[in-house]
């Protein structure tokens, strides 16, 4: 087999794999800066200043 | 939950269809009169001009539908989006692997040849309408001008897959031909090719919902920082 046709498998794996692996990096990224906003928040204690 | 199922399903048949896809291709599938083991191209080349195509026709009636008064919704709108963008990475190994092919074939990495020609401006159109959904302005507005550039970058879909049999062109006909429902190769290459087509059509449905799910979250993103400026603004006004 000539290299190029391993080239062109090659080009479509690393393209759609990486294109794949950014999508679901940013993803995890967009989650994790959602996370912290989305805890409860602590309860005030009585009396205490606003 | 079952959105979530029918998503890592959808993944990973289509991981598995084209690892198969790949070990037909290469390793299987006999080699070709004519173009000898260069004929392996052909089970990943055209699938991807397919996918590309099949991207940029959801774009386009996603776009529709969010024009559409009755019909209107942000999520057409991320639809079209994830839609287009997937849409030019696979117009981008089109480009690509058709450059590879017209190398060893050919003799050129590149020729201004109709269906090449129109297939880059293919791709610089969806880029231009990817940038203009980056251009800042109310969410209403963006979403619609960038429906109306899909609606109109979409003009140049049916001239890409027409373009070699309106003009004289050094690419061969489409392998499968629509029009005349005339299939040129047969047997396991035949196999080969449509589990290529199934396999990267999986691929890009997968990979649109991913893309989706990113736009939605930027949304919610936005959302809770409108909320969290506003709950700001509240506190300001309180006295201590």
């Amino acid at each position: 087999m000539s290299g190029y046709v391993e080239a062109g498998y090659l080009v479509v794996v690393l393209g759609l794999g990486g294109y794949a692996v950014s999508l679901v990096a940013r993803q995890r990224s967009a989650r994790g800066r959602l996370e912290p906003k989305r805890t409860p928040p602590t309860p005030r204690e009585p009396g205490a200043k606003r | 939950m079952k959105s979530n199922r029918i998503l890592r399903l959808t993944g990973a048949l289509g991981l598995a269809g084209v690892v198969a896809t790949f070990w037909l291709g290469l390793f299987v599938t006999p080699n070709a009169e004519f173009f000898g083991s260069l004929v392996r191209l052909l089970y990943v080349h055209p699938s991807m001009a397919w996918v590309a195509f099949l991207a940029y026709g959801m774009a386009f009636l996603s776009s529709l539908l969010y024009l559409w008064p009755r019909t209107r919704h942000p999520r057409f709108d991320h639809l079209a989006g994830a839609s287009a963008e997937v849409g030019v990475v696979f117009t981008g190994l089109t480009l690509v692997t058709g450059s590879i092919w017209g190398r060893t074939t050919w003799g050129v990495w590149w020729t201004w040849d109709p269906l090449l020609t129109t297939t880059a401006l293919l791709f610089v159109l969806y880029l231009g309408y990817l940038a203009l959904r980056r251009v800042p302005g109310d969410p209403e507005v963006v979403a619609r001008r960038s429906a109306i550039a899909a609606l109109i970058a979409f003009i140049d879909v049916p001239i890409v897959y027409f373009s070699v049999t309106w003009w004289r062109s050094l690419h061969q006909p489409p392998t499968v031909n629509l029009a005349s429902r005339h299939l040129y190769v047969h047997g396991i290459m035949a196999f080969t090719l449509f589990l290529s087509f199934a396999s990267f059509t999986l691929v890009y449905a997968w990979l649109t919902a991913q893309r989706y799910r990113l736009y939605a979250l930027a949304e919610k993103e936005a959302d809770e920082g409108l909320d969290l400026a506003l709950e700001e603004r509240r506190a300001e006004g309180v006295p201590a």
